[in-house]
């Protein structure tokens, strides 16, 4: 039940951070949806199995596919999370700020 | 091996032409001609055999499941235009040697795409699989494409056009490939054919009939699509002579002519080829005997000598089939040339206006010569080659249908229309040769061209001519074409004087009917220019505007350019899937039980997360973010996630880092949202928080381990030789993930590369020399460097430990807690702690902190690895071990986490570099105005924000 929860507590944190104006509250956001998707991909492996998923480790073992999933993912949204940055950097030295809907480039 | 080699000869030619271009420039162009002679000379030692009957296959499977195959056959008809496209093609690399300007850039892009396109069209010709031959003839139109649109300056309409129509016919191609493969059961041409009255007596025979029309209909120009091809004039000369009159154009004729077997008594197959073709012979013919411009026609002359190609093949008698096989090769010949003659004009006056040009005959002699003899083969003038298949049309059309399945009324509708498209042939090629070389001289001769430039199409007219001389040795390939092709014999010696018959009378009267149209042209333009048709390129492109206006529309419904009017939809969406999902999912297994600390986690989380979005300063906002993000970590640890919990730590410390340094350069508040957007926003996020909580709870977790986990847990060891099963997967069993993922991340670095340093108005420049103190202040603006006594003590100390602790993390990831990512992310951290310790400009300096070399570098040592396995003969990704110096043994997959480990160091180096250059020196950090509050960046600033 608590997995489910915070899953969803994250998603409902990103998901608020990504409707704001701004890039960075915008990349604030993915992070938490980031989190969001980890979490849930670690709670489809089954929250019963806690131990660490080493060879030999037996029953009470954790999944480790999602755990090597979750791994690559943590990773990429951190450059994801690097490249919205850059657009917000890059942003404010062409449009003065990072607000997404008054830049001028855009319309 | 010919048939292979003779497509990737060309093949590899084009792709080592640019290499060969910085050093020769234009002269690229002969070792390209040297290959096509090649490949020409090799394939003209196979016409005794194949004349014989004889024919050459090779293959090789592509898709064994679907039985497609890299299949390639020599056969007459395919050797007949592999010849066409060789020969043709050594000419047109000679011409463009000499036609464009020493240093003129477009040369060698040109030469190159020309050679790829003898590649696709050879491919076209010799293909014996429907896919493959769907795949050349794909890459022909992409081809042509490039080599229409040039640079993209001037022929990008007409490019446009051209790929449009010709990739509908591909289009078409590619569903009458599918359903002739489905009627005969096989992807093979041969079997096609082979397998005949299936094709016919198949419910979808009409459809197919149809579609290969479309298709070639495209490609060779035939109304109402002829409009693509006088647009596709803009390209250079030796493009327009190759592609365009030569060879592209006729891989229709060649698909017609191809499948004419299969399709021979289906009474819809020769009706409309005939109707169509000799449609489009009388119309291209008539309109070029309107223009002016000598490119465009020729570009209409084209279209009309292509009609009577497709008629010949629907008329479908084996004289008809094997003649239109033969003024194939007399097109390419007299057409090539007059291209070529037109480009020399061209060059030599710079106009090919026909009211602007004459009596260039005594200024280019030779050119002239070529181009009357050209145009005496085209008009069908004795002893021109082009005289002898323009009879033998006619006498196809005359001698009728006879038993071989076409209705009786295409032979007399066919002739006369190819014979009104004769007299309007006669007509403009009559007033080419008076027009441009005869007569006053209007424009004189500026730019002389040379010897060289010239030859090329001599040689071209040279040949019409001897094959017209000589013909008689053409009567064995007119009899195998008509066997292979028409399936039964010609019963025709090809000679120029057959005596007084009714072709001869037929042929004498188009020439002087052509002859008073051309005296009385004066007269006749008014009744000429009255009968223009609507323009099929006004249809094309009120059409192509719609579809874009369409687009504009359906995008306007969107509304706003913010990202909350895109993210709604698909938010509302996934809010209702998972409103369907919860309802619709029947629970299974039993929920994975809560434990105390989770729900004390839980609690902690709600505070972090409300943090973040409710703080309205950024540090406020980071400080939120880093207790969500150890959090995360911590409820990794209590899932038995160690490597998750560590590498999701050191993210968040490189995060926190990242924030921190992009904030020096923005304002510390957020703006406030409108009081709608928040309510709004909160409410979508409530509505999404809920769903996804009751779907997890309903739907994940409550099997326990996948079944692949199962295994891998079971196997890791014994068969990688890791313990830890979690990096086994990743370097491994799924290693081709990582790979992919590794790219990603060496993309992002690139990109954030890209950004940072394309020049703006104001490109940022290296950073100041000088770290700036200013000692106490959170937001370190300067270029990054800390001055403090503390700081740099625990970065003299921890920096080092710490590249120390991320090697021995990598090293042993494969047993234990560790790998590639977070021995990466932990060197990471180290060059985060001397960036802040000693400013910007000491990774700035450095040359061992550089993006795009250390993300290369690792992608290099990943593939390498990967590579690494079919060069020694195993697999992609290999496994086994290493053996070290010292008596060392490590696993191989060792080398692959190497190259993940320097991609990771590269990406976050990569944003260190170009995000942490802090303030210029004349801006203060909390600048929150518009462009109109910056007046020192000047008035090319404010002219950008208004674009």
């Amino acid at each position: 039940m608590s997995a489910a929860v915070i899953v969803g507590l994250l998603a409902a944190g990103g998901t608020y951070l990504v409707l704001q104006r701004g890039v960075v509250r915008v990349a604030l956001g993915f992070t938490l949806l980031g989190h969001a998707a980890t979490t849930l991909m670690i709670a489809a492996g089954g929250a019963g199995a806690r131990r660490v998923p080493f060879a030999g480790a037996g029953p009470e073992a954790a999944d480790p596919l999602p755990q090597a999933f979750a791994l690559t993912a943590i990773v990429i949204s951190f450059g994801l999370t690097a490249f919205l940055l850059a657009l917000a950097f890059r942003s404010r030295d062409v449009h003065g700020s990072d607000d997404l809907e008054t830049d001028g480039g855009a319309r | 091996m010919l048939l292979p080699l003779a497509v990737a000869a060309p093949l590899v030619t084009a792709a080592l032409l640019p290499l060969l271009g910085r050093r020769f420039g234009r002269g690229v162009a002969l070792p390209a001609a040297a290959v096509l002679a090649g490949v020409a000379a090799a394939l003209g030692r196979e016409v005794p055999a194949v004349l014989d009957g004889g024919v050459t296959t090779w293959s090789r499977p592509w898709l064994p499941d679907a039985g497609v195959a890299l299949a390639l056959r020599l056969d007459a008809l395919g050797l007949l235009f592999a010849l066409v496209v060789t020969v043709v093609g050594v000419l047109v690399m000679l011409y463009a040697w000499r036609y464009f300007e020493a240093d003129d850039p477009a040369a060698v892009r040109t030469v190159a795409l020309l050679s790829l396109f003898a590649a696709a069209m050879l491919g076209v010709v010799l293909a014996d699989d429907v896919i493959l031959l769907f795949v050349a003839w794909e890459l022909t139109s992409i081809t042509s494409f490039f080599l229409i649109g040039g640079d993209g300056t001037k022929g990008a309409a007409g490019a446009r056009r051209a790929l449009l129509v010709t990739a509908l016919g591909g289009l078409a191609l590619l569903a009458a490939a599918v359903l002739l493969t489905q009627a005969a059961g096989t992807t093979s041409l041969a079997g096609i054919l082979a397998a005949g009255p299936e094709v016919r007596a198949a419910g979808t025979a009409a459809a197919m009939v149809v579609l290969v029309a479309l298709a070639a209909g495209t490609k060779s120009a035939q109304v109402p699509f002829q409009f693509w091809l006088p647009g596709a004039m803009v390209a250079p000369t030796p493009v327009s002579t190759y592609l365009h009159a030569a060879t592209m154009v006729k891989a229709g004729v060649y698909l017609l002519l191809r499948l004419a077997p299969a399709f021979q008594g289906l009474p819809l197959w020769h009706g409309t080829l005939v109707l169509v073709g000799g449609t489009t012979a009388v119309l291209g013919a008539w309109v070029a005997v309107t223009r002016r411009d000598l490119k465009a026609l020729m570009a209409y002359s084209t279209v009309s000598q292509l009609g009577l190609l497709v008629a010949l093949v629907g008329l479908g008698t084996p004289l008809a089939l094997g003649t239109a096989g033969l003024h194939v090769l007399a097109h390419a010949l007299f057409k090539a040339a007059l291209f070529m003659s037109v480009g020399v004009v061209d060059h030599a006056t710079g106009t090919r206006d026909l009211d602007r040009l004459g009596g260039l005959g005594r200024a280019l002699p030779g050119t002239a010569v070529a181009a009357a003899l050209a145009a005496a083969g085209m008009a069908g003038i004795p002893p021109l080659l082009g005289f002898i298949t323009k009879e033998e049309a006619l006498a196809a059309f005359l001698k009728g249908a006879g038993t071989y399945g076409a209705p009786a009324w295409t032979g007399d509708v066919g002739l006369t229309l190819i014979v009104v498209a004769s007299i309007g042939t006669v007509a403009y090629s009559l007033r080419f040769v008076l027009g441009t070389f005869t007569g006053p001289l209007r424009t004189p001769v500026h730019h002389r061209p040379g010897a060289l430039l010239e030859a090329p199409a001599a040689v071209l007219a040279a040949a019409s001519l001897a094959g017209g001389l000589l013909v008689g040795g053409l009567t064995p390939v007119l009899d195998r074409l008509g066997a292979d092709l028409g399936g039964g014999v010609v019963g025709v010696e090809l000679k120029l004087w057959h005596g007084v018959t009714p072709v001869l009378l037929t042929t004498l009267g188009v020439l002087a009917a052509g002859l008073v149209v051309e005296l009385a042209r004066g007269r006749l333009s008014g009744l000429l220019r009255a009968g223009r048709l609507p323009s099929g390129e006004a249809a094309f492109d009120a059409t192509y505007d719609a579809t874009l206006r369409l687009g504009g529309r359906v995008r306007a419904t969107s509304g706003s350019d913010g990202l909350p009017a895109f993210l709604g939809p698909p938010l509302a969406a996934a809010v209702g899937l998972l409103a369907l999902g919860a309802v619709a999912v029947a629970p299974v297994g039993t929920p994975p039980d809560s434990q105390a600390p989770d729900w004390v986690l839980l609690l902690l989380l709600a505070v972090g997360v409300l943090g973040v979005t409710q703080s309205r300063s950024r540090i406020g906002a980071v400080a939120g973010l880093s207790l969500v993000g150890f959090l995360v970590a911590g409820w990794f640890v209590l899932h038995g996630a160690p490597d998750l919990a560590l590498t999701q730590l050191l993210v968040e410390a490189l995060t926190v880092a990242l924030v921190v340094v992009v904030f020096r350069r923005l304002p510390d508040t957020f703006a406030a949202g409108a009081r709608v957007r928040r309510t709004v926003a909160a409410a979508t996020a409530a509505a999404v928080g809920t769903g996804l909580t009751a779907v997890t709870w309903l739907a994940v977790g409550r099997q326990g381990r996948s079944d692949l986990g199962d295994r891998y847990l079971a196997r890791a060891q014994e068969l990688t030789g890791g313990r830890n099963v979690v990096n086994t997967i990743l370097v491994d069993f799924r290693a081709l993930d990582t790979l992919g993922e590794i790219g990603v991340l060496a993309i992002a670095a690139a990109g954030i590369f890209a950004l940072i340093r394309t020049p703006a108005e104001r490109p940022l420049g290296p950073p100041r020399a000088t770290p700036i103190d200013r000692g106490g202040d959170l937001r370190w603006r300067g270029t990054g460097g800390i001055e403090g006594p503390i700081l740099r003590l625990m970065t003299e100390l921890v920096a080092p430990a710490l590249l120390v602790v991320s090697a021995w993390l990598l090293w042993r990831g494969h047993q234990d807690v560790g790998g590639g990512f977070i021995g990466g992310l932990a060197a990471g951290a180290a060059a985060v702690l001397l960036y802040l310790s000693q400013g910007h400009e000491r990774l700035w300096r450095s040359r061992w902190f550089r993006t795009l070399p250390l993300t290369g570098a690792g992608l290099g040592i990943a593939l390498g690895h990967a590579l690494s396995g079919p060069v020694t003969g195993g697999a992609f990704l290999p496994g086994g071990k290493l053996s070290l110096p010292f008596g060392v043994t490590a696993a191989r997959s060792l080398v692959f986490d190497v190259g993940v480990f320097v991609v990771v160091i590269g990406m976050v180096i990569g944003v260190l570099r170009h995000l942490g250059q802090g303030l210029p020196e004349d801006e203060p950090a909390d600048d929150r105005g518009g462009p109109g509050d910056r007046g020192d960046r000047g008035p090319a600033d404010g002219a950008e924000v208004g674009a």
